[in-house]
């Protein structure tokens, strides 16, 4: 037992104050907040297992419980980051709702668009009409050169249930991706069924892709923790060597 | 002797100006009546009426006009000399002196006012008055300009002839311009130049060249230095540098030319901002004419380029992500920031190859390259699993001794909860550690020192108002009591002075400075105000403000200098004022100053006094030597130290005008030439023997006889005669 899982289990006997820890409060750690979709209360589990993945793996720290906000209220200036999972068509937002998000993701925040099923086109529709609050050009497909694929492991494509041919689209401002339209559907390859099991299998690679879901979902949140902190130039000596 | 007398016709009016003027329409308009009442008439006979009274009109208006005879009793005068002595710093040779005095003897002054009219001048930048007693002082013109002075000159005697301009100098022109030689021709009068022989003398002399004194630090400055050599051609001159904080270098230079000018390029590469003073100079050479300008100590304000801050990162968080960001956005700011990304109790099964992590580069960071940040930020950092430990004195004496700024930001790392308690960090902290948990709930900061630069948010409102706008922020490390000189700039709702909660303290330890904020949670002032539209310049402002701070600004020192002259010349009084300000950032009365003044001899001035009510003292002090002078201030309330601040003078260094070796036979050549005169070595030529132009003589009108024309019977006469003849043709033509 290590000494998270210990002071985990002694939070849950009782035994120490259950106080935030590694942060001062719920808003400065690491919280998935999920706009209020009917896929996102589906998969609100898998957004949790991901966060126990990323504490045992990582230095960051994660509210324990995902938590679905209101993508209308002023709420969501309190989270940096939001997650979006949805299929079909367009969620049926108001014009103002629209334009209130791009405001939120120009003042620092940012925003993943996850989508349910292969090939509906729900990410992509959704950073189309994100892309019409920003700046000119802001909506653009990522290279497999992005530091998103290097914020914590070395990948090259994003990775969930499914896998997709192409590099997802992005939109950035003054070079910070703000969001991100994904097609792999990264929570189904995430959730459990009541019996704790997996509840999707992940096509074509199985349990291998599934770990690589993984790390892409850490590389994801650490990229919105640390955002181009591995460009930096001090660590491109190193990762050019791991490359090769 | 009878002089001759001299007639001219003069206009004296019999009456004012504007009754002239209406007079001469009135004229007017009769003669336009008189041309159309004689319409009548043939051609002939109307052009011969008209005439006649024509003249009658004009002969008024002649009348009223006043015509006078002029006579004028004239005495023929020589013409003028002009006598220009250059009293600019590079006279003041003791060869020069002495031939100035010769050349000025009182018999050749005599011998020359015997003959011409003479006015003496003294120049330099300027003209000025000549004094009898001026040759008995050291010239000390810093600066000259010979064709201005010499149009100067000419302008004063304006109109009267003038028979030649002595221009007595060494053609040393600071102000030397292209277009001198056109504007001595313009002059149109012949100058005799008396200047030193150019053979005679040996002497060197640096000056700089640069016109900037800044330099970046930690980058290398080419600093441009002259060499000016006269009288050593063939000689290997070795030039010595000396920069603060490196060994000093030798420099050969090769001198080719009686008169010869060689442009050094001096590297400097200054590791510590503030003024710093390289010294360049040259051995002396046997008979050297001058020896004062074998030393150049030039001063040169060391700013940085960009700021260079180190960020450590215990891990990644909201809070350093948002600070990460407007730093790196921040081109005034070079960032090398390192985030702990796995601590040692995550999972490690992973192979390394697959991951992005480099380990952390500890002794780098806090051994080798310490030296060159200026700021090193802790940002939720715990240096324990990190073996950081063995590095924090190295911190504390990069802060104390170097200068550098330290700041920790709260978090479930820093403080008490990073267990930085009884460490070097602690020590270096401007406030106590205190043993207590973190208290996790919401709060808005109060401002308990708005005038304190870190609070200078730039708007309207006061920092109070602009900030109580603001979300809460969440949770703060505990922290305990400011120590003494440290500024509590906020503190939490529940701060007493019996129970203090300070969030952000700030004080200069040793040479460097120290800040400590409590929250994790800043970043909420970016992000969460965006909600209600507010922007995230407050922000925006108080990072940078504590930057600025940390790095150690000048604008954000309590003690400050005011009115200090980076240069004093020599025999000036040495006057400034230092000025105090307290933790609040208000002007503090009543602390004592000690002021330290040392020169490169370990002579030292020390100087101690109170501050008034404005938080000034007045600093009056007597000449200082010749040299560099390191100032050295600091501030003391109750035997504790408030601030410190340093600054650097240099004293009677040779003005510009020493450094540029004379004489400059070309321009004196050039001068002369150009205006029709002569250049002569000045031992050996008098001032009575110079060849002045004797024909430009003037007058002087000693009496003076008037006789009125207008009055005269003859002149009634004039224009009587056309008026009867008008008369007699009208009737002639029986006209009515």
């Amino acid at each position: 037992m290590d000494r998270r899982t210990f002071l985990r289990a002694a939070g849950l006997m009782g035994l120490l104050p259950a106080t935030s820890a590694w942060a001062f409060g719920r808003t400065n750690q690491l919280t998935f907040a999920l706009l209020d979709t009917a896929d996102e209360r589906s998969r609100r589990v898998a957004w949790k297992r991901l966060g126990l993945e990323v504490e045992a793996r990582t230095s960051i720290t994660v509210v324990p419980q995902p938590l679905l906000v209101d993508g209308g209220s002023d709420a969501i200036f309190n989270y940096p980051l939001l997650i979006c999972s949805g299929s079909g068509e367009l969620p049926a937002w108001s014009a103002q709702r629209w334009a209130r998000l791009a405001h939120y993701l120009r003042s620092g925040g940012m925003i993943i668009f996850d989508q349910a099923q292969e090939d509906d086109g729900f990410s992509k529709a959704c950073l189309q009409r994100l892309a019409r609050q920003l700046p000119k050009g802001a909506q653009q497909q990522l290279t497999k050169d992005h530091v998103l694929y290097r914020s914590f492991y070395l990948l090259e494509t994003p990775v969930g249930r499914h896998l997709s041919a192409q590099q997802p689209q992005a939109a950035l401002v003054d070079g910070r991706m703000v969001a991100l339209a994904l097609e792999v559907d990264l929570a189904g390859s995430l959730l459990r069924d009541e019996f704790g099991a997996w509840a999707y299998p992940c096509n074509p690679g199985g349990e291998a892709q599934r770990e690589q879901a993984i790390r892409f979902g850490v590389n994801l949140l650490m990229y919105a923790l640390c955002t181009d902190y591995k460009a930096d130039q001090v660590h491109i000596p190193f990762l050019l060597k791991r490359r090769r | 002797m009878q002089l001759p007398w001299r007639s001219s016709i003069v206009f004296e009016p019999l009456v004012v100006p504007w009754v002239f003027g209406l007079c001469l329409l009135a004229l007017t308009l009769t003669a336009f009546l008189l041309w159309k009442a004689s319409g009548t008439l043939a051609s002939r006979r109307r052009r011969i009426l008209f005439g006649f009274r024509l003249v009658v009109l004009l002969g008024a208006l002649v009348t009223l006009a006043g015509p006078t005879l002029r006579h004028e009793r004239v005495r023929s005068i020589p013409g003028t000399v002009l006598l220009l002595v250059d009293r600019s710093a590079s006279m003041d040779l003791a060869t020069r002196r002495e031939a100035l005095r010769r050349v000025l003897d009182l018999q050749q002054i005599k011998k020359l006012e015997e003959r011409f009219s003479l006015l003496r001048f003294a120049f330099s930048s300027g003209l000025e008055a000549w004094n009898d007693n001026s040759l008995a002082e050291a010239p000390t013109g810093d600066k000259t300009n010979i064709i201005n002075s010499l149009e100067e000159a000419v302008a004063v005697v304006e109109g009267s002839p003038i028979a030649g301009i002595v221009l007595i100098t060494d053609g040393v022109d600071s102000d030397a311009r292209l277009e001198a030689k056109a504007r001595a021709k313009a002059l149109k009068v012949p100058i005799f130049v008396l200047a030193p022989p150019s053979a005679s003398s040996r002497d060197l002399a640096l000056s700089a060249s640069d016109e900037s004194p800044l330099a970046f630090v930690r980058n290398t400055r080419l600093i441009k230095v002259k060499l000016s050599a006269r009288g050593v051609s063939g000689m290997e001159v070795i030039v010595k540098i000396e920069a603060p904080g490196t060994a000093e270098r030798l420099q050969r230079v090769k001198v080719q030319g009686d008169a010869a000018e060689i442009e050094l390029e001096i590297p400097f590469k200054p590791m510590r901002v503030g003024r710093q003073v390289l010294r360049v100079s040259t051995p002396l050479v046997a008979q050297e004419e001058d020896e004062t300008n074998n030393v150049l100590l030039l001063p040169m304000d060391v700013v940085r380029d960009r700021l260079r801050v180190l960020l450590v990162a215990g891990a990644p968080t909201w809070d350093v992500r948002f600070l990460r960001r407007l730093l790196k956005e921040d081109p005034g700011v070079d960032l090398v920031s390192f985030f702990i990304l796995r601590t040692p109790e995550d999972s490690n099964q992973i192979p390394e190859e697959e991951l992005s992590l480099i380990p952390f580069p500890e002794r780098e960071l806090f051994e080798e390259q310490l030296h060159t940040f200026d700021v090193v930020l802790f940002v939720d950092f715990n240096f324990a699993p990190y073996s950081v430990g063995r590095y924090l004195g190295r911190i504390r004496r990069f802060v104390e001794q170097d200068g550098g700024g330290f700041a920790m930001i709260g978090g479930m790392r820093s403080f008490f909860e990073g267990q930085y308690q009884g460490t070097d960090i602690a020590r270096l902290l401007p406030v106590a550690i205190t043993e207590q948990a973190a208290d996790l709930r919401p709060f808005m900061p109060k401002v308990l020192a708005p005038n304190h630069p870190i609070m200078a948010l730039g708007l309207d409102s006061g920092s109070e108002d602009v900030l109580a706008a603001m979300p809460l922020l969440h949770g703060r490390n505990r922290l305990g009591e400011a120590k003494p000189g440290a500024s509590v700039i906020m503190v939490h709702p529940e701060h007493t002075e019996a129970s203090p909660a300070p969030i952000m303290v700030a004080a200069p330890v040793g040479r460097g400075r120290a800040l400590a904020l409590a929250v994790d949670s800043l970043w909420r002032w970016q992000l969460s105000a965006a909600a209600k539209g507010q922007k995230a310049r407050p922000y925006y402002r108080i990072w940078h403000n504590m930057l600025r701070w940390l790095s150690g600004d000048p604008a954000f020192s309590r003690l400050s200098w005011e009115e200090l002259p980076s240069d004093l010349e020599k025999g000036r009084r040495l006057q400034f004022s230092l000025r105090l300000r307290g933790h609040d950032w208000k002007p503090l009365a009543d602390a004592n100053l000690h002021l330290t003044l040392k020169n490169p001899d370990h002579k030292h001035r020390k100087v101690k006094g109170t501050t008034d009510k404005e938080g000034r003292f007045a600093v009056d002090l007597d000449p200082l030597e010749s040299g560099p002078w390191n100032l050295e201030a600091s501030a003391l309330l109750g035997g504790q130290e408030l601030a410190r601040s340093e600054a650097v003078i240099i004293a009677g260094q040779a003005s510009a005008e020493r450094r540029l070796v004379g004489p400059n036979a070309t321009l004196i050549k050039e001068l002369a030439q150009a205006s029709g005169g002569v250049a002569y070595d000045w031992n050996e030529r008098k001032l009575s023997d110079l060849p002045f132009d004797e024909t430009q003589r003037g007058e002087r009108i000693e009496a003076i006889r008037s006789e009125p024309l207008w009055n005269h019977p003859l002149w009634l006469l004039f224009f009587l005669i056309p008026g009867l003849l008008a008369i007699a043709l009208r009737r002639r033509w029986q006209l009515a």
